[in-house]
């Protein structure tokens, strides 16, 4: 017996008829999902653990979110007044003002994204994302609606773009078109932490309490569990401001929590994918992990976060927000406004 | 599936097909599953191992548009993806090796006469053989466990971990040096 074969057999795991039933279940339960990065974990947990699927080395995970001028609370293009170079506090405080005044009618809490994921062609030695429009409708009594269509690929930078196009821009994950009930009420994810409708209304207004609840909220077994309670913070507030039916005082805490933290730093006017003005924020949430979020301090919408970690190689999760905001409009399979 | 019964199609037919008929993925899946396990239990032990076989095959089945069979066939871009993500348990897979290398030490040497004596050695040679494993560089064991678990020939662990033909040579010569050079020198020939 050679050291191969002694390894060979010193680690020999025959596979048993329950593994090999379990592995078959969750692989045909995720064949039938189209591929359905939602609401549920959509971005943390693979960038800070580089487990899962989005991390492997050839497919890494963006999500991008749009949004279009017709929801509620969409930016007035009309009179915004000049943005000047703010402070990060200014931009916040002034976000915060006007989360306060967002109105709160409508039957459905609506969230219109597109998000990205990226996948490596070996053939081609190209990167792209394929993205998926995705439409979320959530009532207050817990019943959600989510809606998918596929948009196709795009090439990752101006530098994968010709060999994109010469392999015939193909699609590496095509999905049908298709409206569903959700089945789970505990649809938003804050802090990695899945809550229902009624949890995420009765988040605290007062910043102290918020901080406490959000601080409660971490997994235990989350990697920012037990980091300090800024990190913490930082690693949630993005959640509740983006994307999450939080009372207008809840974000306007959150606005001002962020606006009182170390290291968030202002960049200046900017504009997202979308071609649409913002001002940007630096974020460093961690050593090695910062969040770029461009705000509308106007509206207080977030127009898009990315979140980027720089010792990770071309890892980059981004999200552009297009609608955000309460509705009278029925789910419906979601198109590109 | 209507295909005749005598010309099995290819696992890149296969995964081709899958791309409009999702179903012939399980095939792929059935042709590759015990393999794939094998290798990923035998570094992480069986119970991450089904949480990263099933995240191995799924990716394989979300990147099935993009497989290029021109650079290789199904079986080492599988355990290429499987071995990709097994990276990321690198502390699994460290604290699997530890424990062996404790199992072993703990048994009395004396105590197994029914045993062959072979198989005797060989388990009291556990501990150091485990420690070895464990003090290779990531890029050697792998090769190492590519072809000690899986039986891949030099050609698909080229193919697996996207490096020379040549390469793969030398780093399994390599490991295997050190490996050798960790167990007692009368066990040689085993």
């Amino acid at each position: 017996m050679d050291e191969l074969q002694m390894i060979g057999t010193m680690l020999d795991e025959p596979p048993t008829p329950e593994s090999e039933a379990a592995v078959r279940h969750r692989l045909l339960n995720g064949m039938r999902e189209p591929e359905r990065p939602t609401r549920r974990a959509w971005r943390r947990p693979a960038l800070w653990s580089g487990i899962g699927l989005t991390a492997t080395a050839a497919a890494l995970t963006g999500v991008v979110v749009l949004s279009s001028g017709t929801t509620p609370r969409a930016p007035d293009a009309g009179h915004g007044p000049a943005v000047q170079p703010m402070s990060a506090k200014t931009v916040l405080l002034t976000a915060a003002e006007h989360a306060e005044a967002a109105p709160t009618t409508g039957r459905y809490w609506h969230v219109l994204t597109v998000q990205s994921r990226a996948f490596y062609s070996e053939r081609g030695k190209y990167w792209m994302l394929g993205q998926q429009l995705i439409g979320q409708w959530s009532r207050p009594d817990g019943r959600s609606w989510t809606g998918y269509r596929g948009l196709g690929a795009v090439p990752m930078s101006a530098k994968d773009a010709p060999a994109f196009r010469r392999d015939g821009s193909p699609d590496p994950n095509p999905i049908s078109p298709v409206l569903d009930k959700d089945t789970a009420t505990k649809t938003f994810l804050v802090c990695d932490r899945e809550m229902t409708f009624k949890q995420v209304q009765a988040l605290p207004a007062d910043p102290g309490k918020l901080r406490s609840a959000l601080e409660r909220a971490i997994p235990r077994n989350h990697p920012t569990a037990g980091r300090t309670a800024d990190e913490v913070v930082k690693n949630c507030v993005t959640d509740l401001l983006s994307f999450v039916p939080a009372s207008p005082k809840v974000r306007a805490a959150a606005y001002r929590m962020l606006a009182a933290m170390p290291g968030v730093t202002a960049m200046g006017e900017v504009t997202d994918e979308r071609g649409r003005k913002g001002v940007g924020l630096h974020v460093r949430v961690l050593r090695g992990v910062a969040d770029t979020v461009i705000i509308d301090p106007n509206t207080s919408l977030v127009l898009s976060t990315s979140r980027s970690a720089p010792d990770v190689p071309g890892k980059v999760d981004k999200e552009l927000y297009l609608q955000v905001g309460w509705t009278d409009s029925a789910p419906r399979i979601p198109t590109l406004p | 599936m209507t295909a005749p019964p005598d010309t099995a199609p290819t696992d890149a037919d296969l995964l081709s097909a899958s791309v409009h008929d999702s179903d012939c993925f399980t095939t792929v899946y059935d042709r590759h599953y015990a393999d794939v396990h094998r290798y990923v239990a035998g570094r992480l032990g069986p119970q991450t191992a089904d949480d990263v076989v099933a995240e191995t095959f799924l990716a394989a089945f979300r990147r099935r548009a993009v497989f290029d069979p021109s650079r290789g066939s199904v079986r080492p871009w599988l355990f290429g993806i499987a071995t990709n993500l097994i990276a990321q348990h690198r502390r699994t897979e460290t604290r699997r090796y530890q424990a062996l290398a404790q199992v072993g030490a703990d048994r009395d040497p004396g105590g197994h006469d029914d045993r062959v004596a072979a198989s005797v050695s060989a388990e009291r040679l556990q501990p150091s053989l485990a420690r070895a494993l464990a003090a290779l560089s990531r890029k050697d064991r792998d090769v190492v466990l590519l072809k000690a678990l899986a039986q891949l020939s030099h050609e698909e662990i080229a193919d697996v971990l996207g490096i020379p033909y040549g390469t793969v040579g030398s780093r399994l010569n390599r490991a295997r040096k050190s490996l050798r050079a960790a167990l007692p020198a009368h066990t040689e020939g085993l």
